[in-house]
C-alpha cells in the first residue's frame, strides 16, 4: 500500500499542473499514469511505431456508432505529449456563459499568466509560418475575413513537423518537461503503467484508489485528483459509482468534431514540413452561440501519409491518385464549436463514448464545411476534396454552396476530434473549486470540467484551470 | 443547449447497434464453420488473427491500397496482414472480437445481401471492388463503419512501408535523415 496526502490520476496537463503546485506545496504527492513514459529518444516519427504508443486503440478509437475517429492521449505526460503546442486563452464569453463563480476571464487571467510564462508562450514568428498556414491566412485575408497567428509553447524547435507523433527534439514546453520533473523535484513519485481501477469510498469520502500494475492490485491512500481526461476521468467516476446529485456525471461530453477539407494547389506546399498549426481563421466561430450559422473554428491540420490517406475519402487506385497529390495539398478543419451533448458510458473495462451530432451541430458542419472550401479556393486551390463517403471533388467556387444540401450520417462525412470535454462539469458534478459535491477527498482538474465546448485549443485552459483547483485543494489539504 | 443525445439519435443508435450486432453475430458463426483458408508458404503463423482471418485481411489490403499506376509499389496483402496481426495484437481483446466477426461478416456477408454471392476472398476483383464501394456508401451505419475500420488498417499498413513515401514525394521522418 502506498500513502500519501494526495493521489493525482493523470499527467497531463492537469495532472501535471496540480502535481506540481501540490507538490511544491509540501505535500506529498503521487501520481498515477495509465500509460508508459516514452523517452524522447524514443519518438521515432514514425506512424507505425507511434501511434500505438501515444494512443488509446492504436489512435482508432472512435465513438460507438464509428462516426468520430477520438484520438486521446496515453502515456507519461498525456495529451501533451502529441498536441500540436497551441496555446489560446478561452474567449470570454465562453467563461461568461459557464456563468460558475470565480471562472470569468479575469479570474482566470492571472492563472494563464503563470502558465503562460512558465511554459513559454510565444507567438509563432512569422519566419515560421509554413505554406499550409500561410495559404489559410492568405484565403483569410482575401475574402476579408478575420484569422490571426496563434501562440504555442515550444522552445528549441526545428520545425520538423512531427509534432503530432512527439517531439524528438524535446522542444515541446509541456507537462513531461516541464511540470513532472518540477514536481518530482519537490518529492512527487509518478507511478507509470498504473490503471486507475477504483475509488475506495470510505464514510462519504474518498480515501484513495485501487489500480492494477501488470496484473497486481496496488492500493494508494491518500485524498484523490482526478485529471485522467475528459474520458478517462469520467469512466473511472462511473465505474466508481460516486454520487451525482446534479444527474450530469460523464454526460455531457463535448468533442470539437472536426471535418478537413483538402485544396490541390498547382505547386508545392509540402505542409508535412515546418510546425503544423500557427495560423486561425475565426470568422465563423461566433463563441456567444447567437449565430447558428457560425460555430466552426478553422485551423490548419496535416498529417504523415497513414494520417493522411484516412483523411482522404475513397478507397483503390482512385484513393491513390490523390495520394500522389501529397506535395501539393494544404488542408484545412474546421472544428464545431459543439452543442451536441454525448455521454461516457462503463463497457467492461473500456469507455463507450456515445455521441451523435444534433440537428443544430450538423446545420453548423455544413457551414463550416463551406467555410473551408471557400478559404481553399481563395487561396489559390484548383479543386477541393469532400470526405463524403461518396467522395466530392468540388472545382470551383461556385460550387460550394452544394454543402449546404448534405444530409448528413455517420461516418458521412468522416470526423475526427482531439478534444474530449465537459463530462464532470463545474457548477453541476464539481463546484466551483473543483471539488465533487456530495462527496469529501476528491477533486477534478481536467478538460471534463468545462461546461460547454471551449470552441478553441484546450490546453491553456486545462493548465490554468488546474493551476486554479490546485490551489484550493492546497489550501484545504495544508489544513486537514 | 441539449444535455444528452436527443431520444430520437439514441434510439436510431440502438437499432443500428442491435441490427449490427445480429449481423456480426451470425457472420461469426458462419464463419467458423467455414474452411479452406490457407496462408502462402513462408507466411508466419499468425499471433492473434486466424489463418482465415489473415486470407480475408489480405484480400481486402489488396484492393484498398490498389495502385493506379506501375511505379507504385505493389500491396502485398499477405505481408501486410501478417504486420497487422502484430498491430491487432497489441489492442484490447473486445477490438478484436470485433474486427474477427467484422471480417467474417465481410467474408460471407454480401450472401447475406445478394442471392448466389460468393465468399469475397474468393470473388474477382471487381466483385471485390463493387462490395467495398457498397459498404462504403451502405445505407447501414454498421456496414460504413466496417468498411472505415478495414480502410484504416489496410492503410496503416501499406503507407507506414518507405516504399511507398518517394510516390509521394514525402521524405519520411526527420530523425532517420540526420
Amino acid at each position: 500500500m502506498i500513502k500519501a496526502d494526495l493521489c493525482v490520476i493523470g499527467s497531463g496537463a492537469g495532472g501535471g499542473m496540480v502535481a506540481r503546485e501540490a507538490a511544491r506545496a509540501g505535500l506529498e504527492v503521487v501520481v498515477l499514469e495509465e500509460g508508459p513514459a516514452i523517452p524522447t529518444a524514443e519518438m521515432t516519427q514514425r506512424e507505425d511505431d507511434m501511434l500505438p504508443k501515444l494512443f488509446f486503440d492504436g489512435g482508432g478509437r472512435t465513438t460507438a456508432d464509428g462516426a468520430i475517429n477520438v484520438l486521446s492521449g496515453r502515456g507519461l505526460g498525456g495529451s501533451t505529449v502529441h498536441n500540436t503546442n497551441l496555446c489560446k486563452r478561452a474567449p470570454d464569453d465562453v467563461l461568461a456563459s459557464w456563468n460558475v463563480d470565480g471562472w470569468t476571464a479575469r479570474d482566470l487571467a492571472p492563472h494563464y499568466e503563470v502558465v503562460e510564462r512558465d511554459l513559454s508562450v510565444t507567438r509563432i514568428e512569422e519566419s515560421r509560418i509554413n505554406r499550409n498556414n500561410a495559404l489559410l491566412r492568405l484565403g483569410t485575408e482575401k475574402l476579408g475575413w478575420r484569422g490571426a497567428v496563434l501562440s504555442h509553447n515550444r522552445k528549441g524547435c526545428v520545425g520538423s513537423g512531427f509534432c503530432e507523433l512527439g517531439c524528438s527534439f524535446d522542444a515541446k514546453q509541456n507537462a513531461v518537461k516541464v511540470l513532472l520533473p518540477d514536481a518530482v523535484r519537490h518529492g512527487a513519485r509518478i507511478y507509470t503503467e498504473h490503471r486507475a481501477e477504483q475509488l475506495i469510498i470510505e464514510k462519504g469520502r474518498v480515501v484513495g484508489v485501487r489500480a492494477t500494475h501488470r496484473g497486481q492490485t496496488v492500493e494508494v491512500r491518500a485524498p484523490v485528483c482526478l485529471s485522467g481526461s475528459a474520458i478517462g476521468s469520467a469512466l473511472l467516476a462511473r465505474r466508481s459509482k460516486l454520487p451525482d446529485p446534479s444527474r450530469k456525471m460523464g454526460r455531457t461530453l463535448r468533442l470539437h468534431p472536426g471535418v478537413a477539407l483538402a485544396g490541390v494547389f498547382p505547386d508545392a506546399v509540402e505542409a508535412f514540413s515546418g510546425i503544423p498549426q500557427s495560423y486561425e481563421c475565426t470568422e465563423l466561430l461566433d463563441t456567444s452561440g447567437r449565430d447558428p450559422d457560425r460555430r466552426a473554428w478553422i485551423v490548419p491540420v496535416f498529417a504523415h501519409p497513414v494520417g493522411l490517406a484516412s483523411m482522404l475519402p475513397g478507397f483503390g487506385a482512385a484513393h491513390m491518385r490523390m495520394m500522389r497529390l501529397y506535395p501539393r495539398l494544404a488542408v484545412f478543419v474546421a472544428m464545431l464549436h459543439d452543442e451536441s451533448a454525448g455521454s461516457i458510458e462503463v463497457d467492461g473495462d473500456r469507455p463507450r463514448i456515445e455521441y451523435a451530432l444534433n440537428a443544430a451541430d450538423q446545420h453548423a458542419l455544413r457551414h463550416g464545411m463551406r467555410g473551408v472550401a471557400r478559404l481553399l479556393f481563395a487561396a489559390g486551390a484548383e479543386r477541393v476534396v469532400v470526405p463524403f463517403s461518396r467522395p466530392l471533388e468540388l472545382d470551383s467556387v461556385h460550387d460550394v454552396d452544394a454543402l449546404l444540401q448534405h444530409r448528413y450520417r455517420p461516418l458521412d462525412p468522416l470526423l475526427t476530434a482531439v478534444h474530449p470535454m465537459g463530462t464532470l462539469p463545474l457548477g453541476a458534478v464539481v463546484d466551483e473549486r473543483g471539488a465533487w459535491r456530495g462527496l469529501e477527498g476528491l477533486w477534478v482538474a481536467d478538460s471534463s470540467l468545462f461546461p460547454t465546448s471551449l470552441g478553441g485549443p484546450p490546453q491553456l485552459t486545462v493548465y490554468a484551470a488546474a493551476h486554479k483547483i490546485a490551489g484550493h485543494l492546497v489550501e484545504q489539504l495544508g489544513h486537514a | 443547449m441539449s444535455e444528452g443525445p436527443p431520444s430520437s439519435s439514441r434510439r436510431r443508435l440502438l437499432r443500428v447497434g442491435l441490427f449490427g450486432s445480429a449481423l456480426l453475430a451470425g457472420a461469426a458463426v458462419i464463419g467458423r464453420n467455414v474452411s479452406g483458408y490457407v496462408l502462402p508458404r513462408g507466411l508466419p503463423s499468425p499471433t492473434v488473427l486466424s489463418v482465415r482471418e489473415v486470407v480475408i485481411l489480405a484480400a481486402v489490403v489488396e484492393r484498398i491500397c490498389a495502385t493506379d499506376g506501375p511505379d507504385a509499389p505493389r500491396p502485398d496483402g499477405y505481408a501486410i496482414a501478417s504486420w497487422l496481426d502484430g498491430y491487432i495484437a497489441g489492442l484490447d481483446v473486445p477490438l478484436r472480437r470485433d474486427l474477427s466477426a467484422l471480417l467474417s461478416l465481410l467474408e460471407h456477408g454480401s450472401a447475406l445481401f445478394r442471392l448466389g454471392a460468393t465468399r469475397f476472398s474468393h470473388m474477382s476483383t471487381d466483385e471485390q471492388d463493387r462490395t467495398l464501394a457498397d459498404w462504403c456508401d451502405s445505407r447501414l451505419d454498421v456496414r460504413r463503419q466496417g468498411f472505415q475500420a478495414l480502410r484504416a488498417l489496410a492503410f496503416l499498413g501499406y503507407y507506414r512501408d518507405d516504399r511507398t513515401f518517394a510516390l509521394l514525394g514525402y521524405p519520411g521522418p526527420m530523425v532517420a535523415r540526420r
